[in-house]
């Protein structure tokens, strides 16, 4: 990318958003390429850390809405 | 007043804490996805690739356009495997699913299908994958499947005759081909011709317009098009060449362009605007 803000831009959007690419293993099953069980646990903490994060921010905006 | 004031403050606190908890919990994330992607980089897949698990999901996606896809998979799997970089597994495969494809291809309502195949099989990459042989062992289980039908012999003729220069092979193919009753009168003199004057430009010239004339295929119509032209190109050719040589034996050097020829009137037109108007 040429321009230094969009590069820095989109890592950012990388690192912000969900990264769900990780979990989709099958083009590697079907190649035949091994996926090992550390990589199966270092994706699913990510996506239990990334979830938790996620929840206490929602707990934090929806603690100050007023729903009565 | 003071017990709203200690409330809010409760409250700011807790979402203090709440808003720490998740910014933990997102660095933390954050920081196994790095660790990840650098421990245990996905290897790249190299094309993108749609895998179903099965032909009831794939009569799904089809869209009830089952046929149009199954005619799409066929030339993609052929192409694809007929490429110069294929592996020889993909080569034999492209076997296997010719073998597996004719049977019912021989059948009345995909007639059609053989002479579109046998052309498309025999055409070099990346038009085809080249395989001639393929083409007529396609041709031989159509003919054991319908013995009658004496197109699929001509097609094998004509496989012979273009692709292959087996000018002896395809007279033999057109001869089989006359023999079947109901075959077409001309179809013994081409066997003749084709003995004889294999390789001439008029019998290529005649099976390809004999093509054009009888197929409803557009594929299989405009080979046989691009095909005349380009035998009539090959005449344009010779007629030029020998043009420029008369001229150049005539005035002692050769013609230093086509203006030139058509200032002596011995070229109607430009190159440009009348290619194939020769006056002599």
């Amino acid at each position: 990318m040429k321009s230094a803000a969009a590069a820095w831009l989109g890592k950012a959007l990388y690192y912000a958003l969900p990264n769900l690419a990780p979990f989709d293993v099958k083009a590697a099953v079907v190649h035949g390429q091994p996926v090992s069980a550390a990589y199966v646990g270092l994706t699913a903490g990510y996506g239990l850390l990334y979830a938790g994060a996620m929840v206490a921010l929602a707990i934090l905006v929806f603690s100050r809405r007023d729903f009565k | 007043m003071g017990g709203a004031t200690a409330r809010e403050r409760k409250g700011s606190v807790g979402a203090l804490a709440v808003l720490t908890i998740a910014g933990v919990l997102l660095g933390a994330a954050l920081s196994l996805q790095a660790y990840r992607e650098a421990q245990h980089p996905l290897p790249p897949v190299s094309s993108d690739i749609l895998y179903f698990r099965g032909g009831a999901a794939v009569s799904r996606a089809a869209l009830g356009f089952d046929a149009l896809l199954a005619d799409v998979y066929w030339i993609r799997a052929i192409q694809h495997s007929a490429a110069p970089s294929a592996p020889p597994a993909a080569r034999s495969a492209t076997s296997f699913c010719i073998r597996s494809s004719t049977d019912d291809d021989a059948r009345p309502p995909f007639q059609r299908r053989v002479s579109f195949r046998r052309i498309f099989l025999s055409e070099p990459y990346p038009g085809g994958p080249g395989r001639t042989d393929l083409a007529i062992a396609l041709l031989e289980r159509g003919i054991a499947a319908d013995p009658k039908r004496w197109q699929y012999a001509q097609d094998a003729g004509f496989v012979h005759y273009w692709w292959r220069q087996d000018y002896k092979s395809a007279a033999e193919w057109f001869d089989r081909a006359s023999r079947i009753e109901g075959a077409p009168w001309w179809l013994r003199s081409m066997a003749a011709t084709t003995l004889a004057e294999g390789g001439d430009r008029q019998s290529s010239r005649r099976l390809w317009q004999q093509l054009l004339d009888t197929t409803d295929d557009i594929w299989v119509r405009d080979n046989a098009r691009l095909r005349l032209a380009q035998l009539k190109a090959l005449d344009d050719l010779d007629a030029l060449a020998s043009l420029v040589g008369r001229y150049a034996q005539a005035r002692g050097a050769p013609p230093r362009s086509w203006n030139e020829l058509v200032a002596a009137r011995w070229l109607a037109g430009s190159r440009q605007t009348r290619p194939d108007r020769l006056m002599s």
